[in-house]
């Protein structure tokens, strides 16, 4: 495993107690996971019991259309009815921009209010409804068709009169020039990509009641602040009215989109004179209601080198948003437009709107599906010219010394790859990958699968830079509170995710307060209420900014301490003393020149203070900046712009816009049965570079992490949809296809941080899993390797055996001898 | 949640008695049942349910007469752990022992499992937003053009492509059990038969053949005789919990092989006396008249995988059992 640590920054001479950034198997002390084990813990369901109402929503069942009637004579008779609430009652539950009130199948048009969560359900079940309906746009390729032509097809009404609009072009030298310079030059399509959806454990549910014009929510997200941020203004209160609480909500317990939910049971509450409504999604809302992965499908021109060297990479992009056009599908080209050095290219992505489910991120900025296309491009650039897929990346990654290229958002922003070139050695080297290469279809599995059966074996390599995250430009709060015994605990107000901001925020305040690691633990995070400013999403890419913000406020509590331990024996004695002349280690206060007079922080007698602090890179306060720059010494997560350096170590100067980036590389090996088509992993390597990483044991849970999602992404997971309805039907939720550790070998995932000196990862715990996702282009370029036949993405899990059986008619390596004869 | 009255037997007859109003319906495990009550996927749900669970002396595994008896409270895991079951009937116990999970198999019954309702993902779509063929009168069956990889490669009964989910079914086919009922004796090959006339309507919702105020009582299979081998294998998406796409039931013996394929069509489709003397031109035999589903979708529109994996599985099946 490479292991590098890095000396602390020269900025932390403030405090002796400074520990190295990695810290090996430290024991988390969560209070709130031992009160979730034993069910202490609350949830947004359990608050008022007996003492609230429920209301569920009505999904419409056409894809495009506008509710004429909708007759709640049957529902009124149900006793328990209490009332209904229509689409527009519910801010954000219809888009101004649409043409209509239904965009797609299953979208709630209204919902019902009910003493009994099943009583709303059977409401639900007799309540008749009306539609205008319009033709709805379900297939990508007619909305693209019409778009292309000029056909006279229906607009999925959801951007004004097209379905199509361009979002994002990048060109860069002269693309044509630069192809007509290869020795080759290819063109390549891929067809549209699986769809995922974000699945919760949980269905949605949010509880609302107002006191006056104050609002209070219990809301299941990963996100209280933006939660907040929509919701006070959906209902004209000033933000400090609006009490946003996602306790025990969370991580995989929540979402991350919950204001739609938090906005129903507002307007429920409303209607009901105040009285505490709890809002749950059914299992079915919840699961068309998420979002989820667009997909895209791509043209791509090559002009290629004898050795590999690409000379222009045209790659034209078009993505299924479904009825959300604010997907962030430009993200698509990022993997290939900062991993690649390609000097002449054009890379474009086309939004088209379809009346499905709505699209946006997921998991993963840079998502899955332009990895896949731009990966199986560089895979078959070199089939093609019967070099390895290792040595066709090695040759086309960008140098250490690249610059920016392009103006613009991304472009402003910097490089940061180099270190894919490091990260693809390492897993080259670590999975043996070079030996075990071979020509594709050419290689069976050592095991005796099945009466001598043999399987085919596969193996593929990818790596790149992906975004996670636009930088860290907001001020994140912070709130340590300290008790009469010493301890402290860390409001957040972050999410609990897998394992890594919140946790960090308690190292880094036990580092500066000199406290020992099980005297700083969770309080009650993701609380509005108790945190400045506070909805980070643990392990993602704010976590720089909230953890500078937590340095500061322990500054400010080590302050307070100290003053207050000045006033006890025995510094009281001591002539002349200021805090200057004090020290603390594990939670023991010491006067620096003699350190048998000592305090310990039991008996300070802190009381309930509290210390506060915003954090953040751009923010105006000069403190924060400070502070983040104090914390990470001379190194920082993110890309750096323009490299400078101070003592020979990347170096960021306060002030400049950073980008979570995360780089990652991976090599899979697997085995396909060709008479059932059932693949199975046989070693899945991943190693994700987490720049300094601050919080091993987390980092590698997440990792860890990382290569369930690929495993669950290549053979669990993805949505099916009816095409004539637009429906979504997959079986996520209808049947029981969301993966657990009895459907994958665990023991066959490896994985590593590797901390470069390429700053493409911050502190071990910003997004360190979700940049690696898009080495999920791993499965179907394996099975390649294994078949030499490609998948077709279509519907449902890429690496599933009616996909690889469909690409089997075609028999055994065919694909492959026609992209050779080609 | 569908609103129910709540009614509790003493008998398998009192169980029967209180069924015959036609809106009732039987709770044993409740897996299956507590599941649709929750969903409302059907106009067709009971008005009461009938809880059987505290019936006495109906959960037991003997071997009596020339037949393992079962009696339709016995759990699933029950059946898998069997040892006599696990000897003599191992396609049973294999069978029993892929259903679900744990979980649902120490909650799950015997005769839940083979009464249970179709797993069709528009006919199990909340609040019957699919109103299908199946459960209503002149509804239509979605698969055929829409999604159809789940669903049936040898046509369907009343223009339904819903599948039997039943992972017990067939074996108890495969091993040519019976099925003893409140009003009769049935051969497993003719309660598995689906009643089209009756679509669009709780009887035409069954798997079976059942009256609406019928209550299966006892599982009988006979003892094979000596050298009677038997296997069930099981295909699915997932491993750990899912029901079949496919599978296979196969008892050998004698060199001819009884196979019973699950997931395939509506009803487990049977094979009797099939040569097993090559695995491989048994499998092809078998499926020989396969016809699987092609829908007008552009993207997901095909069920034939389907039949591969089921000829791989008759195949290995008849090859483990040499
Ligand atoms: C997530 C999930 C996964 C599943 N996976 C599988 C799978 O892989 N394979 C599989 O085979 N099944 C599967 N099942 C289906 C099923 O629930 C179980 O197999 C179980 O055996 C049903 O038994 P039960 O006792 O719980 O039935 P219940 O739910 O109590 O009853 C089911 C139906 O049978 C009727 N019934 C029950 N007992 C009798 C009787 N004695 N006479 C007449 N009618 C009766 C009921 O009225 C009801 O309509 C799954 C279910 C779930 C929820």
């Amino acid at each position: 495993m490479p292991y590098v640590q890095y000396p602390l920054g020269k900025e932390r001479t403030d405090h002796k107690t400074v520990k190295r950034y990695v810290i090996d198997n430290l024991n988390v002390h969560d209070k709130s996971g031992k009160w979730i084990v034993t069910g202490r813990a609350e949830f947004a369901a359990d608050h008022f019991t007996g003492h609230k109402l429920f209301s569920a929503p009505i999904l419409s069942t056409i894809a495009h259309g506008n509710v004429k009637s909708i007759d709640l004579s049957e529902a009124e008779k149900i006793a328990g009815y209490k009332g209904f609430l229509t689409q527009q009652e519910v801010p954000g539950w219809r888009n101004a921009a649409w043409d209509c009130d239904v965009v797609q199948w299953g979208q709630p048009i209204g919902a019902v209010i009910a003493d009994n969560w099943y009583t709303a359900l059977r409401c639900i079940n007799v309540i008749k409804v009306e539609y205008d309906v319009h033709d709805a746009v379900i297939d990508p390729d007619d909305a693209l068709e019409a778009y292309e032509k000029g056909e006279d097809y229906p607009w999925a009404g959801i951007v004004k009169d097209t379905n199509v609009h361009s979002r994002t072009n990048v060109v860069r030298g002269d693309v044509e020039a630069g192809i007509a310079k290869g020795d080759y030059q290819w063109d390549f399509e891929y067809p549209w990509t699986v769809t995922y959806a974000h699945q919760e454990l949980e269905a949605h549910q949010s509880t609302a009641w107002w006191i006056g014009e104050d609002l209070y929510i219990y809301t299941g997200t990963q996100d209280p602040y933006s939660t907040l941020s929509s919701v006070a203004p959906s209902w004209g209160l000033p933000r400090h009215r609006c009490h946003i609480y996602s306790r025990f909500n969370c991580g995989g317990f929540g979402g991350k989109t919950a204001d739609w939910g938090a906005n129903a049971a507002a307007a429920a509450s409303k209607k009901m004179g105040g009285y505490p409504v709890l809002f749950k999604n059914t299992r079915q809302s919840n699961g068309t209601g998420r979002q989820r992965s667009f997909s895209m499908r791509s043209k791509q021109r090559v002009g290629v080198m004898k050795d590999g060297t690409i000379t222009g990479w045209e790659s034209i992009m078009y993505c299924d948003e479904g009825m959300n056009s604010g997907t962030p599908c430009g993200d698509g080209i990022f993997g290939v437009q900062k991993t690649w050095n390609v000097m002449d290219a054009h890379y474009q992505v086309i939004g088209i709107t379809t009346n499905t489910p709505s699209r946006y991120y997921w998991r993963d900025v840079a998502d899955p599906p332009g990895g896949k296309n731009h990966e199986t491009t560089l895979d078959k650039i070199a089939y093609k010219l019967g070099l390895n897929p290792l040595d066709v990346r090695l040759k086309n990654v960008n140098p250490e010394d690249i610059k920016a290229v392009e103006a613009g958002y991304y472009g402003s922003l910097p490089w940061g790859s180099f270190a894919i070139k490091e990260l693809l050695n390492y897993v080259a080297d670590w999975s043996d990958y070079r030996k075990k290469y071979h020509t594709p279809a050419t290689k069976t599995v050592d095991d005796i699968y099945h009466n001598g059966d043999k399987r085919m074996h596969g193996i593929a390599i990818s790596g790149h830079l992906d975004s996670h995250g636009g930088g860290f430009a907001a001020a994140r709060g912070a709130m340590i509170k300290a008790f009469q015994d010493g301890t402290f605990h860390v409001l957040t107000g972050s999410a609990r995710g897998t394992a890594g901001g919140t946790t960090v925020c308690c190292t880094v305040t036990a580092e500066v307060l000199g406290a020992k690691d099980e005297d700083v633990i969770l309080g009650d995070w993701s609380n509005t209420d108790t945190g400045l400013n506070p909805g980070v999403q643990a392990s993602s890419s704010h976590t720089i900014s909230i953890t500078s913000a937590f340095y500061n406020a322990a500054m400010e509590m080590k302050w307070k301490m100290f003053n207050i331990a000045l006033t006890k024996a025995p510094f009281n004695q001591i002539e002349g003393i200021t805090m200057d002349d004090l020290e603390s280690y594990e939670s023991v206060i010491y006067y620096k020149k003699d350190h048998s007079k000592s305090l310990p922080f039991s008996a300070v007698g802190l009381g309930n203070n509290l210390a506060a602090s915003a954090g953040g890179y751009d923010t105006n306060n000069p403190n924060n900046q400070n502070a983040l720059q104090k914390l990470l010494g001379q190194r920082a997560g993110g890309a750096w712009k323009d490299k400078s350096t101070q003592d020979g170590k990347p170096y960021i100067k306060v002030g400049d816009r950073l980008l979570a980036n995360g780089q990652s590389a991976g090599v899979l090996e697997l085995a396909v049965d060709p008479e059932n088509g059932e693949t199975e992993f046989i070693n899945y390597y991943l190693a994700v570079d987490t720049g300094a990483t601050i919080f091993k044991q987390g980092a590698l849970r997440e990792i860890g992490a990382a290569t369930e999602l690929i495993h669950s992404q290549g053979f669990f997971f993805g949505d099916i949809y009816d095409e004539a309805t637009g429906a979504d039907i997959s079986s996520l939720y209808t049947e029981a296809q969301f993966p657990t550790y009895m459907d994958m070998d665990f023991s066959k995932h490896h994985f590593t941080d590797y901390q470069s000196e390429d700053a493409g990862g911050c502190l071990g715990c910003h997004g360190i899993a979700e940049p690696s996702l898009t080495n999920f282009c791993l499965v179907d370029q394996a099975i390649f390797s294994a078949i030499g036949l490609w998948v077709d993405a279509e519907m449902g899990a890429v690496g599933g055996a009616d996909k690889v059986l469909k690409a089997l008619e075609r028999g055994i390596g065919a694909d492959y001898e026609a992209l050779m004869k080609a | 949640m569908k609103d129910v009255k709540y009614a509790a037997a003493k008998s398998f007859e009192e169980a029967a008695a209180l069924l015959a109003d036609g809106k009732s319906a039987l709770l044993a495990g409740g897996t299956d049942l507590v599941y649709g009550l929750k969903g409302m996927h059907t106009p067709n749900l009971p008005d009461t349910v009938i809880d059987i669970k505290r019936i006495p002396n109906a959960a037991y595994i003997k071997e009596e007469g020339g037949f393992l008896k079962i009696g339709a409270l016995t759990k699933l895991t029950d059946i898998a752990e069997s040892d006599v079951v696990k000897k003599n009937y191992a396609a049973l116990a294999e069978a029993a022992k892929l259903v679900a999970s744990p979980e649902l198999r120490n909650m799950g019954t015997i005769g839940g499992n083979i009464c249970q309702k179709p797993r069709c993902i528009y006919y199990r779509n909340e609040f019957n937003h699919f109103p299908c063929a199946r459960k209503v009168k002149g509804g239509t069956c979605y698969a055929i053009s829409g999604v159809c990889r789940y669903h049936s490669i040898f046509g369907g009964v009343g223009g339904c492509m819903a599948v039997c989910p039943s992972d017990t079914a067939p074996a108890l086919v495969a091993l040519g059990a019976k099925i003893v009922t409140t009003k009769k004796t049935w051969e497993a090959a003719d309660f598995f038969k689906v009643q089209n006339k009756e679509f669009g309507t709780a009887r035409g919702e069954q798997i079976n053949a059942l009256d609406l105020d019928e209550v299966v009582k006892e599982i009988q299979v006979p003892t094979p005789a000596a050298g009677t081998k038997s296997t069930y294998k099981k295909w699915a998406f997932r491993k750990a919990i899912d029901f079949p796409q496919v599978s296979a039931a196969v008892v050998v013996a004698g060199g001819k092989a009884q196979i019973a394929l699950g997931g395939v069509y509506n009803e487990p489709k049977f094979f009797a006396d099939v040569d097993a003397s090559d695995a491989a031109k048994a499998a092809d035999t078998v499926l020989a008249k396969a016809n699987p589903l092609t829908s007008p979708q552009k993207r997901n529109n095909t069920n034939k995988y389907k039949v591969q994996i089921a000829k791989t599985m008759v195949k290995r099946a008849i090859e483990g059992l040499k």
